[in-house]
């Protein structure tokens, strides 16, 4: 033990970093696959993201949708009865490794893949349901268009997103070709066909997962060694058809050589390997190590830097409990938050406050009218007594006489064990409405079973949180009332005029109105108050100062790997 | 005499199988749903609407096999229908069993339901008529039911009407105390997971879909790397150190040993672990040993190059996993030794002239090692479930993480390869433990460890 510490302890720091020496940059848990189909969690998306290509993307500066596979921006045509057509037109340059063009059969196959039956496609049916078929030219290989059911604002991103794989490389024997993209959307009896049957077995195994030689992506690297549980390095390929294009948008960048994702569940662990220079690069760092990290002594070799998020966070209120469908009380609830306060204790100032489903740093969309509801604890009681709330047994928690039976203000507050931000907030939140009469029983229960309780409607008090892109919003899964009672929409929230700006604002493509009815929409919401919004955390980032190149964005992982080098 | 052990090497299999059984029904009878955990953790579903959702959720549970009953056969109650899963919406699910629970029968509130079906999918409902039918199935009681129908004066939907006037006059509530017996046969998950572990396959984890024995075998490898050096070390540190303080019994070597350990005994894992790490892991102190992993080795370096990075990488965990054992071996050691020591033919083998050193270790040790098997048959247990919390702290994936990561996920085909895995190695440990004591004292018979 004491040689091996002479011998760990002697060996000198190198000064400078050879250029192809792999940038590490901290993953908290494994990639489940690297198959781009089946490709669910963030570490495997984001990867995924520099193997393959889709057809658009959004690009980490601007912020808009840009052309990877496909030149540019599609062109949109809008039917009769609502209906769009979305035709592509592909790069003519963009080729696979072994020098095939990328052609509109590819794209096909590959959309094909994603509503499969019996392929483990993520997507599926549930997000690709609204193209409805595939229009290819025989004239024209790289020209294609997607039939729509409805004309939405957002069809353009949802249908650009898959990776583009080689249709010969993928599927040897063409077993695909013999359906039609609608049938396989549509009829389920071909689960039981049998090239259907021998295909997904194929294209599902480990092999198309795991192995470097069997991914087969036309994106700048290519992955090198995976490591399970451990680490994934991938490589910057020499011969790659978009190095002409280079800088044309993020994804043309190629600056960095080798990059490797190094796993460590532990963020503390994490935090001493930057620290030691075992890692280079660190995201999603919690708000007090963060603080501790600008005042510690690695402080000079390492950067720190910090940015405002897309989503944000909320207190829920199940409408479906007696108490909570009434205005009032939910009104006295929001008035009785200390939003300034949970910025300050539980995120350690580390987040903006926000009243609208969006971040307020997206200055175009967000409201600024909207009502803040900020801290007030008489405002809050006399909405309640107003409402005819009285404590007349005096036991600190008023009570109402409805429909002929005493209602007692006794609300309940799940969290999930081990989210120490959602314990404290429910805390605070208890010691709050202590003071205005509603007595608040805060609960810790297991993720899964948190999960449940949350879709089944039997939580009355809960904080959540969406992380999502600086896309054009749509709030239907979490507004809209089809969600309600078994769906996203947690809340049960159900206002038809709602829902009709919720449709209104998915079809209308002209930006200006579509911005005036999201304003619109925010308004209602802030005043029928099924959620009260909060803050959107902020994201907060450290890198090793011998890194070069780094730019940090709202849109996660708030940074591009392929950008950086070294000095 | 060996054949009673014999015997009881082939009463594992019945063992097995009932533990098998009892894991299943747990884990069955927890709440929370691996489908809705794999869906809840895809980042997509912006825009989808709930029907689509479900249809998801139904077709996941279908891949998973969830579709299946649980078991050959169940029992329930009678207005407790075993169909339920048949319907993807779990608050409809839910709701449906208390109107029936509420009137005492099953078949009249499917027919409602069904009732309701037909009413939702008939052609060229107006907007008021669907926000009204959405109004009525969300209601639990049939007082509830019959007021949101009221709400709309001039909409009538006149077998919805039929079926809740029905459930009204039903007042069978005896059925809520009949049970029911529903035979399954061979389509049930049990049996499915069962014909693949005949066949040696342990099936697909649900939150990754790789094959269950790959993972398991990856988390052993390390897992049992790990536990078996520390088991090792910890019975090669408090052995001698227990004889000794024995032999020597109150003198300052006892004292301070006894101390010592025990203090070290009290320190928790999880504090000692970071402590370690931000002390001796390289950051903003020393940087003596690696902090994390179990170290890469490349395929040019030589063998003595990669054991020098393991051995680095393994120092600082075995330190964790083994200071806290020293104290439990080392107080049974020494007890049992003193009570030897005591004893009279210990006191004949000293008169008789014997060394002390054939006296403590040929005699008394050998006798008072007794405890020492029985810990030794636990640590085997130990080296394949883990320790969560070291392997956490230092991204060590062994069984700990995997087991705790599987249970989380209700990862079910995990969950039961590993409990399977561990109660074979338990039960396998008890029988070993059993012929040591029998080997290293013959007069322990069969009558005496049945009496």
């Amino acid at each position: 033990m004491a040689l091996v510490t002479c011998f760990n302890a002697c060996l000198p720091e190198k000064a400078q970093k050879e250029s192809n020496e792999p940038i590490n940059i901290h993953a908290t848990s494994d990639a489940a696959t690297l198959n781009p189909v089946a490709a669910r969690d963030e570490l495997s998306q984001i990867i995924c993201l520099q193997l393959y290509q889709p057809l658009m993307a959004v690009d980490f500066k601007t912020e808009e949708l840009v052309g990877v596979v496909a030149t540019k921006r599609p062109e949109i045509i809008e039917g009769d009865n609502n209906t769009s057509s979305i035709t592509y037109t592909i790069r003519p340059e963009a080729q696979f490794d072994d020098g095939s063009p990328i052609t509109a059969n590819d794209v096909l196959f590959s959309l094909k893949l994603n509503v499969c039956p019996l392929i483990n496609n993520v997507g599926g049916a549930n997000y690709y349901g609204f193209i409805t078929s595939v229009t290819t030219y025989k004239d024209d290989p790289l020209k294609i268009t997607f039939n729509c059911d409805e004309s939405a604002v957002l069809n353009e991103y949802y249908s650009s997103d898959f990776a583009i794989l080689p249709e010969k490389f993928y599927d040897k024997n063409y077993l695909l070709r013999q359906y039609n993209y609608t049938d396989l959307l549509q009829d389920e009896s071909l689960a039981s066909d049998s090239s259907i049957i021998q295909f997904a077995q194929q294209f599902n195994a480990d092999e198309y997962a795991v192995n470097p030689n069997s991914i087969n992506g036309s994106g700048p690297y290519k992955l090198k060694n995976w490591n399970r549980t451990q680490n994934i390095l991938i490589e910057r390929k020499e011969k790659w058809w978009g190095n002409d294009l280079k800088g044309e948008n993020s994804f043309f960048i190629t600056t960095a050589k080798t990059i490797n994702y190094e796993i460590i569940n532990d963020p503390s662990t994490a935090l001493v390997a930057l620290k030691s220079g075992k890692i280079d690069f660190m995201g999603n760092i919690p708000a007090r190590d963060f603080l501790a990290l600008n005042k510690s002594k690695s402080k000079d070799r390492i950067s720190t830097a910090s940015t405002n998020g897309f989503g944000y966070q909320y207190i829920g209120m199940n409408l479906n409990n007696a108490l909570l469908a009434n205005l009032s009380v939910r009104k006295a609830i929001a008035y009785a938050v200390p939003k300034k306060q949970l910025v300050e204790k539980v995120y350690l100032n580390q987040a903006s406050l926000t009243n609208a489903p969006l971040s307020s740093a997206r200055k175009e969309l967000y409201n600024k009218n909207l009502n803040p509801y900020s801290y007030n604890i008489e405002i809050s009681k006399k909405l309640l007594s107003a409402d005819g709330w009285k404590d007349n047994d005096k036991d600190g928690v008023l009570e109402k006489v409805v429909d002929g039976q005493k209602l007692s203000c006794k609300l309940r507050y799940h969290y999930n064990t081990g989210n120490e931000q959602r314990e404290a907030v429910g805390l605070i939140l208890k010691d709050e409405l202590k003071k205005v009469g509603i007595s608040l029983e805060v609960i810790g229960i297991e993720w899964s079973v948190y999960l449940q309780k949350l879709r089944n409607g039997e939580i009355d008090l809960f904080f959540s949180g969406i992380v999502n892109m600086p896309i054009p919003p749509d709030f239907t899964s979490y507004f809209h009332s089809s969600s309600a009672n078994g769906g996203r929409n947690y809340a049960n929230y159900q206002n038809p005029k709602v829902d009709s700006l919720i449709v209104a604002i998915r079809k209308t493509s002209d930006k200006n109105a579509r911005i005036k009815l999201i304003k619109e929409f925010q308004q209602i919401v802030n005043e029928d108050l099924p959620y009260l919004f909060l803050l959107t955390p902020k994201e907060n980032l450290a890198y090793s100062n011998k890194l070069k190149g780094v730019k940090i964005y709202g849109l996660r992982p708030n940074f591009w790997p392929p950008e950086l080098s070294w000095k | 005499m060996l054949g009673y052990f014999f015997k009881r090497l082939l009463l594992f299999i019945p063992s097995l199988w009932i533990l098998s059984i009892l894991f299943f029904f747990l884990s069955k009878a927890s709440p929370g749903d691996p489908a809705l955990n794999r869906l809840e953790s895809s980042l997509l579903g912006n825009g989808s609407s709930i029907e689509n959702e479900l249809k998801s959720l139904s077709k996941l549970r279908h891949q998973l096999g969830l579709d299946l009953p649980n078991f050959y056969f169940s029992i329930h109650r009678k207005t407790k229908s075993d169909t339920l899963y048949k319907i993807p919406n779990p608050q409809l699910r839910q709701q449906l069993t208390d109107l029936a629970f509420e009137s005492g029968s099953w078949p009249l509130v499917n027919n409602y339901y069904n009732s309701w079906k037909q009413a939702s999918s008939s052609v060229g409902l107006k907007n008021e008529e669907l926000s009204l039918l959405k109004k009525i199935i969300q209601n639990n009681s049939l007082n509830s039911i019959q007021k949101s129908i009221n709400t709309a004066n001039n909409i009538q939907f006149p077998s919805i009407q039929v079926a809740v006037e029905k459930l009204k006059k039903n007042n069978t509530w005896w059925n809520n105390y009949i049970l029911e017996f529903s035979w399954y046969g061979t389509t049930n998950q049990y049996h499915q997971w069962l014909l693949g572990i005949m066949k040696g396959q342990l099936g697909e984890s649900y939150s990754d879909g790789n094959a269950v024995g790959d993972k398991i075998s990856r988390a052993l490898k390390t897992t049992s790397l790990i536990t078996l050096i520390s088991i090792f070390l910890a019975f090669s540190i408090a052995i001698p150190l227990a004889i000794k303080a024995a032999a020597n019994q109150a003198s300052i070597f006892d004292k301070t040993v006894s101390t010592l350990l025990y203090a070290f005994y009290a320190l928790p894992i999880f504090w000692v672990a970071t402590l370690l790490i931000i002390y001796f892991g390289g950051g903003d102190y020393l940087n003596w040993f690696p902090s994390y992993g179990l170290g890469r080795i490349s395929e040019e370096s030589t063998f003595l190059e990669g054991l020098q990075i393991r051995l680095a990488h393994l120092v600082l965990p075995i330190f964790c996993l083994t200071y806290g054992a020293l104290a439990v071996i080392y107080k049974q050691l020494r007890n049992a030794m003193i009570h030897e020591l005591s004893s009279d033919y210990i006191k004949t083998a000293k008169a008789k002239g014997l060394k002390k050193s054939q006296v403590l270790y040929k005699h008394a040790f050998k006798n008072a090692s007794f405890p020492l098997i029985t810990l030794g048959g636990k640590a085997l247990p130990a080296t394949v479930s883990g320790a969560f919390v070291i392997e956490f702290i230092f991204s060590i994936n062994g069984m700990g993480k995997l087991t705790l990561d599987a249970f989380l996920a209700r990862d079910y085909p995990v969950i039961f390869g590993i409990l399977m895995l561990a109660s074979f190695v338990t039960i396998l440990g008890v029988w070993l433990a059993d012929l040591c004591y029998h080997i290293l004292d013959p007069r322990i018979s069969i009558k005496s460890i049945q009496n």
